[in-house]
């Protein structure tokens, strides 16, 4: 067990709730906007990778029970099974908790190999809860997002990472 | 456990990760078994549908204002070009819609004739295509058309080629229709060519179903059209399905292996028609 937070250049910044709760809105608002049918496969999940950044650099607001219930508002605006989405969420983030020091102190392209993991695993749940329900068949394509999503996470990292501010509490 | 803590508690209270995990997990598979059993849930959606349905109108706006601007640079001669090709495609039309007119009639004598049942004129509604889920595997989509609209659950859904699926959740503005392709939906055909009456099942694969527990001996060819039989009283009859694209009467199953293409296809903003069916309460989950 670990007492206190590792020191380091980037320690004095963070993000105000409002930049938090505005980049889940975008990224969900992401996650619903239209996408060519043809490559559908590759459609990354905006909302879950925007989920893991949170989870990372403010795991003190961001926890499995708020992303339970970003999965399962992801399961109402597909229209699928209600808790699908909802637990494999709650996994992933779970998981990135037990990893989250280490991810802290990563710089954002060595997290990216980590984060393929996790939504692998967000994948696998996934299917796992489809299974179980009576869905059987899942193709190998079923993973090509995955790789999009991986691809998607440098340029959130940079895009979010020019969001932070001083943090004022570490100022005072 | 790690501490999960800005503020550097030094024995932080709380729920662990581990047990917070745990909770969520029996409260997933509560809605799960919920929804997917006894489909308790309906009300919450219907809600939750009413708050998503302008931020889904909000977010096809870029991808409609492009439409707009790229169809206003439009070129004369493409316009030409369309403007005859439609012309022409509605001097065909139009003739073919006389010879139905006068074979309609005549279908209609012949059947007062043998004091057969009626058919009735179908009634539809042009809607469209608002949303597609991100996993592709649902197969559904999601139309701008709900119970304001008139809008039931059971209600086919059809395109200008053929059988598209069925209306499975209707809600105030918006409404869920499940494709033909998916693992739980089920049709009732016709081979135009021989008469033959069978079923045919998704598979959960994209532009794939099967006709099963035809017998090995049975007629059907590859290219043969599968129309809607209308003995459910679910879809009205004579919509075009599928067509057959493999036709495996020779294997060592118990049942001829028929796979075969849905003729219908989705995308987004393109129109489709909700048929109302006279008698449509037989509704499928």
């Amino acid at each position: 067990m670990q007492f206190v937070h590792p020191k380091g250049p980037s320690m004095p910044l963070s993000h105000r709730r409002s930049v938090i709760v505005a980049s889940l809105f975008i990224a969900f608002l992401l996650n619903i906007s239209p996408w060519p049918v043809a490559s559908l496969w590759l459609r990354p999940d905006f909302l879950l990778l925007v989920t893991l950044y949170w989870v990372i650099y403010q795991p003190g607001s961001f926890g499995i029970g708020t992303a339970w219930l970003l999965g399962l508002l992801v399961d109402v605006a597909d229209g699928g099974r209600l808790g699908q989405q909802a637990l494999g969420y709650a996994v992933t983030v779970f998981v990135l908790l037990l990893l989250q020091r280490r991810m802290f102190n990563f710089p954002p392209w060595q997290q990216a190999l980590p984060i393929a993991g996790l939504l692998l695993i967000h994948q696998l749940v996934t299917i796992l809860v489809a299974t179980f329900v009576g869905d059987t068949r899942y193709p190998l394509a079923y993973f090509a997002s995955i790789l999009t999503g991986t691809a998607c996470w440098l340029p959130l990292c940079l895009l979010l990472h020019r969001l932070r501010t001083p943090n004022t509490a570490e100022a005072k | 456990m790690s501490v999960s803590d800005p503020h550097l508690a030094l024995f932080p209270r709380g729920l662990s990760a581990g047990s917070k995990l745990l909770i969520y997990l029996l409260l997933s598979i509560a809605v799960i078994t919920a929804d997917t059993e006894f489909h308790a849930l309906n009300r919450f959606r219907a809600a939750v549908n009413v708050l998503l349905y302008p931020l889904q109108n909000i977010v096809q706006t870029p991808w409609l204002t492009y439409n707009r601007v790229t169809s206003f640079f439009v070129k004369q001669a493409q316009l030409q070009r369309e403007n005859s090709a439609l012309r022409q495609s509605f001097i065909q039309y139009s003739l073919s819609t006389q010879r139905y007119a006068i074979l309609e009639q005549e279908n209609q004598r012949l059947r007062t004739l043998f004091r057969l049942q009626q058919h009735l004129p179908l009634s539809t509604q042009a809607a469209e295509i608002l949303s597609i889920p991100r996993d592709p595997y649902q197969h559904q989509f999601t139309l701008n058309r709900g119970s304001a609209q008139g809008v039931q659950s059971g209600q086919a859904i059809i395109d200008e080629t053929g059988l598209l699926g069925q209306v499975t959740r209707v809600y105030p503005y918006s409404s869920d229709v499940t494709l033909v392709t998916n693992k739980d939906q089920s049709v009732p055909v016709l081979v135009q060519r021989t008469g033959l009456r069978a079923v045919l099942f998704g598979t959960g694969v994209d532009g794939l179903t099967e006709i099963r527990y035809l017998p090995h001996n049975t007629d059907i060819r590859n290219g043969d059209l599968l129309v809607t039989s209308g003995l459910d009283g679910v879809y009205p009859a004579g919509l075009a399905v599928a067509r057959v694209i493999q036709a495996d009467t020779g294997g060592s199953s118990a049942f001829a292996t028929i796979l075969c293409k849905p003729v219908g296809a989705i995308d987004y903003h393109r129109l489709v028609l909700i048929v109302a069916t006279p008698a449509s309460d037989g509704v499928k989950h």
